[in-house]
């Protein structure tokens, strides 16, 4: 009888749970209608947590902007990097996005397809953030012409940290100007028992984004990515130029320039490389230079920025390096109507400014794509060589192609590219399957 | 007197055991000095032993993950789900040991199935399904799938369990007039104790490590478990390990002391057992 | 089966259990049927969904990139029934004679690896393996080997074997207190009684101790191959998939489906996929397993 009485339990407990479950969110339901009618509760999603760059400059933007608009409150919901990737991808194919949230290129621009974010174009223009910002910055968070996200840095990265010293060492005199010289200088660097450029692939981005971003560039030239994302026909993955790049490419790994070990290392690990002065160069970005700077001062004194090297002929470009905005704020496609000239006047006027982007590049020596007014000298020595080098008149700036590319196509591109670098296949094969692809999406079209 | 040989192949068959188990706890007292190195000694080396211990990792380490409302929030989930999921095993397992009844092969293929069942194929349906009811981000969300996890396994290990358990006891019972629910509660459950300890054990672990779900169905800050909360050290381009790895500890130790005083309850019932015999 | 002590009605029993049944539906056999229905769709995400049939599966059978994933797995499930159960087994064993002293530390300590989280345990691995400051290769340098270090998470042909290492480490303990769990129930005296007839260690073991624990092994052989069909957070934490997809499995090739290539739909019917082809692997062990009872 006892024991009837235990399992019985047990079913109440269990009707409780479900039950407790659906009862918490009414009582959230109805407070949020209570303070529906006093104030407007805008959520932002982000990643940002304490020890992230632009961790201040957004606290103080919301800060600054409830200030002004009493009545009006910015729900903050930090969520863990990766948490928030998987977070974010569940909520775009349920349609559940929050107000406003951070997205990537590819992010932007699957979530437009599924219509899971909002077309932005003419809220742009009609905040002035189109004004503020240059229209490339726009082409990565675009999808079909249309404006998806609002970008909010000017990374520069694929350029290469190459460690005076050590080439000093190695009785190399200048940065290589052709990928034959790099390919000599960094038997000279092995030899001297030192990693030529240390690359850690695990995460298949850096071999990619922050490394042959830029190298392809100077083979195919900008134009090239324009007619491939139009898909006009004009340009395909199996060109000359294309296979040329994967070709020389795989020759850096299968003539040491990289090391052996690049699928199995991550990004991290391969930054330590260069710091403890085991590497003499690494393919990098510009949020690494504070913290070069910060782990290891004396490489950073050592350290030059230089841009990656052309092919000795056939180069369409020459000095390439990305300059993009890799991540931008987009509007859930459930937003409130009445809400979105809050959201709209939170990122034009709040984050799109001058304090926003003033924090942030004299304390974190990160930059905006909108003009901000900076104490030049409050910048670290090697964010200021990196200023200076891909400052110069001779650069071509190019985007971060991928982020653009259809998913399945830059599945097989990433993939692909850790796999012509491990020997699993050669250029020739990844060209064609990335013109297969490619040629499955555009058929689609 | 023993021979030489036998003193030998003991004192191998030790050796053995101990580089095995060493192996085993290494990781750990890795993870222990590695997490107070300084931030840059880490980077050069993470062999030796720190130079410049940081105690203050830890303090560190519980502000950035912002860990204690996660602890609280894993081990309630994790509590629950232990008890729910040890009934729920001996009690269903009893029933598929010892009776045939309509439709036990469809209630064995159910859990069965539900075993095989790949985590991430159902990320999006109970996402969907739960964001429907209006149940994300509650206290209670997880504690159906953590229990729907691992009752499956649960199961099947009492149920090979059980079925060794000698009819005799139970018929002895039957004979000094206990019910169903006596031979159950008062026999049953006791004599399966090693066994529950184990699926107690086995649940504990996969319930505290898991984090699919937990992202997608509860990871606002309010009811964030820990095993999100331990991936706030990387801001996404860049990873702060010492801390990372203090973190780590803190999220193990208590898992290690748990299953260190359930470890004496399958010892105690292996000792029984054999008296038993 | 032989009867049961005492004659209780079909409703009754379901009096018990149906609560559990129940919750268990409702956590995982309703989101099961969702994604089956995803299966037959070509949803993307968002609004737009739109049923298809079979073709998803249709795709599968011809998805070069699935069967090799698969093949992947098959690969683990070899190498981790043979050396992860059969370590798991003679430790279980090996720790219970009379030699080895400390066997409560033994016991405990196999088991730690199991409580860390793949994070960790992928984390820990990667220093061991790294070919620059990792272990073995310091080791090998000491010893003058440092040539002979293979590149075990780089090189394509080893990769499966490296990871079956760390998995093997990683879960051995969990076999090990199950099959510990199982061995009370075996008699000792039936051991004793053998040994003193003239059996030695290794025969009374394979032919006394193998039987009786039939039923547990059976348990820790489906536990095995389900959980190699479901192999994930430590592969990928250790390598991606990589080196290319020479460490590609199943659950992975689903996920990546799913969250990078956003085919929800194709994603279900690898899923839905996986769990047949695992179920036919269980069901064939449990008829090789008991076919050898009746001989």
């Amino acid at each position: 009888m006892k024991r009837r009485i235990c399992l019985l339990l047990i079913g109440i407990m269990t009707m409780g749970i479900v039950l407790t479950g659906c009862g918490n969110d009414k009582d959230d339901v109805e407070t949020e209608k209570k303070s529906a009618d006093e104030d407007i509760v805008i959520t932002y999603a982000h990643f940002q947590g304490e020890g992230d760059c632009q961790y201040e400059s957004i606290q103080n933007a919301i800060a600054a902007y409830e200030n002004d608009n009493p009545g009006v409150t910015i729900k903050q919901e930090y969520y863990p990097p990766d948490p928030y990737l998987l977070q974010c991808d569940t909520w775009a194919a349920s349609d559940e996005l929050p107000d406003i949230c951070m997205v990537n290129g590819s992010m932007a621009s699957d979530y437009a397809d599924v219509g899971s974010i909002l077309d932005l174009t003419s809220l742009a223009d009609e905040y002035g953030i189109t004004d503020k910002i240059d229209q490339s910055y726009f082409k990565e968070m675009s999808f079909k012409d249309s404006i998806y996200g609002i970008p909010w840095e000017d990374a520069h990265y694929a350029f290469i940290f190459y460690n005076e010293g050590i080439f000093e060492e190695c009785g190399i005199e200048s940065f290589p100007k052709t990928i034959d010289e790099l390919i000599e200088d960094s038997r000279k660097i092995s030899d001297a028992g030192y990693i030529p450029m240390a690359m850690g692939d695990k995460a298949l981005w850096p071999a990619d984004s922050l490394a042959f971003s830029a190298f392809v560039n100077n083979y195919v030239g900008n134009e090239w990515f324009e007619h491939i994302l139009d898909m006009d026909g004009k340009a395909a993955f199996t060109d000359q130029e294309f296979v040329n790049a994967l070709a020389d490419y795989q020759k850096l790994a299968t003539e040491g320039v990289f090391n052996e070990d690049l699928s199995s290392i991550d990004n991290d690990q391969r930054g330590a490389l260069y710091q403890n002065r085991e590497a003499a160069m690494i393919s990098a970005g510009n949020w690494e230079c504070s913290s070069l700077v910060g782990v290891a001062p004396e490489v950073a004194e050592e350290t030059q920025v230089a841009l990656w090297p052309a092919p000795a002929e056939g180069a369409k470009a020459t000095n390439s390096v990305v300059s993009s905005s890799a991540w931008g704020l987009a509007l859930g496609a459930n937003i409130d109507e009445d809400k979105i000239p809050y959201a709209m006047d939170f990122i034009a006027n709040y984050i799109c400014s001058n304090d926003f982007g003033k924090t942030l590049t004299e304390n974190q020596g990160l930059f905006t794509p909108w003009h901000v007014d900076y104490d030049a000298s409050k910048l670290n020595i090697i964010t200021q060589r990196e200023q200076e080098t891909s400052g110069q008149p001779d650069v071509t700036r190019c985007l971060n192609w991928d982020s653009s590319l259809p998913a399945s196509v830059k599945d097989v591109y990433q993939r692909g590219l850790q796999e012509i670098l491990t020997g699993v296949k050669d250029a020739d094969t990844l060209a064609q399957d990335m013109q297969d692809a490619y040629e499955d999406v555009v058929s689609m079209q | 007197m023993r021979s030489v040989k036998e003193t030998v192949l003991t004192i191998l068959a030790n050796i053995l055991a101990l580089l095995i188990t060493f192996t085993c706890i290494f990781p750990l007292i890795w993870l222990l000095y590695n997490s107070v190195k300084d931030k840059y000694q880490f980077m050069k080396d993470t062999i030796s032993l720190p130079t410049n211990p940081q105690w203050g990792n830890y303090a560190k380490a519980i502000k950035l993950g912002n860990l204690i409302p996660a602890t609280f929030n894993t081990l309630f989930n994790v509590v629950i789900t232990v008890v729910l999921v040890s009934v729920a095993s001996v009690i269903v397992a009893y029933f598929l040991a010892r009776y045939n009844f309509k439709g036990k092969k469809v209630v064995s293929a159910i859990f069965l199935i539900g075993m095989l069942i790949p985590l991430y194929a159902l990320l999006v349906p109970m996402f969907l399904q739960y964001k429907m009811l209006g149940m994300t981000n509650t206290r209670f969300v997880l504690i159906l799938p953590y229990f729907a996890m691992q009752v499956p396994l649960g199961i099947f290990l009492c149920e090979s369990f059980i079925q060794d358990i000698p009819r005799e006891i139970e018929e002895a019972a039957v004979i000094d007039g206990c019910g169903l629910s006596q031979i159950i509660f008062k026999i049953i459950f006791p004599l399966s104790k090693p066994m529950i300890s184990t699926v107690a054990i086995l649940t504990l672990l996969a319930s505290w490590n898991e984090f699919a779900f937990a992202t997608v169905l509860s990871s606002d800050s309010k009811f964030r478990t820990l095993s999100v909360a331990i991936q706030s050290y990387s801001s996404g381009r860049e990873m702060e390990y010492t801390l990372f790895l203090a973190a780590l500890v803190m999220v193990s130790i208590p898992i290690i002391l748990i299953y260190f005083i359930f470890s004496k309850q399958i010892i105690n019932g292996m000792t029984a057992g054999a008296v038993k015999g | 089966m032989k009867k049961s002590a005492i004659k209780v009605k079909t409703g009754r029993i379901y009096l018990y259990i149906l609560p559990f049944i129940i919750m268990f539906a409702v956590a995982y056999i309703i989101p099961l049927c969702v994604a089956i229905g995803i299966s037959f769709t070509n949803w993307r995400g968002g609004k737009n969904i739109k049923f298809i049939g079979i073709d998803n599966y249709m795709k599968l059978f011809q998805d070069q990139g699935f069967w090799i994933s698969f093949l992947n797995n098959l690969k683990f499930m070899v190498l981790m029934l043979i050396f992860q159960l059969g370590f798991a087994f003679l430790f279980a064993l090996f720790v219970q004679s009379k030699r080895v002293k400390l066997k409560g530390f033994h016991r405990r300590a196999i088991f730690l690896p199991s409580v860390l989280s793949s994070f960790v345990v992928a984390l820990i691995w990667q220093i061991v393996y790294n070919k620059n400051f990792g272990l073995i290769s310091a080791v090998a340098e000491k010893i003058g080997l440092e040539d002979k270090v293979p590149l075990w998470l780089d090189d394509p042909k080893i990769v499966i074997n490296s990871l079956a290492i760390v998995l093997i480490w990683q879960f051995v303990g969990q076999y090990v207190i199950i099959l510990m769990a199982g061995l009370q129930n075996v008699d000792q005296s039936l051991m004793e009684a053998a040994m003193m007839d003239g059996a030695n260690t290794f025969q009374s073991t394979l032919h006394i101790t193998l039987p009786l624990m039939k039923p547990t092994l059976i348990v820790c052989i489906t536990l095995c191959i389900s959980g190699c069909m479901k192999l994930f957070d430590t592969i990928y934490a250790l390598t991606g998939g990589g080196p290319g997809s020479s460490s590609m499995v199943t659950a992975m090739y689903a996920y990546n489906q799913a969250f990078k290539l956003k085919q929800f739909g194709y994603a279900s019917a690898v899923s839905i996929g996986m769990i047949i082809l695992s179920l036919i692997l269980v069901l064939a062990s449990r008829k090789i397993l008991n076919r050898k009872e009746e001989v």
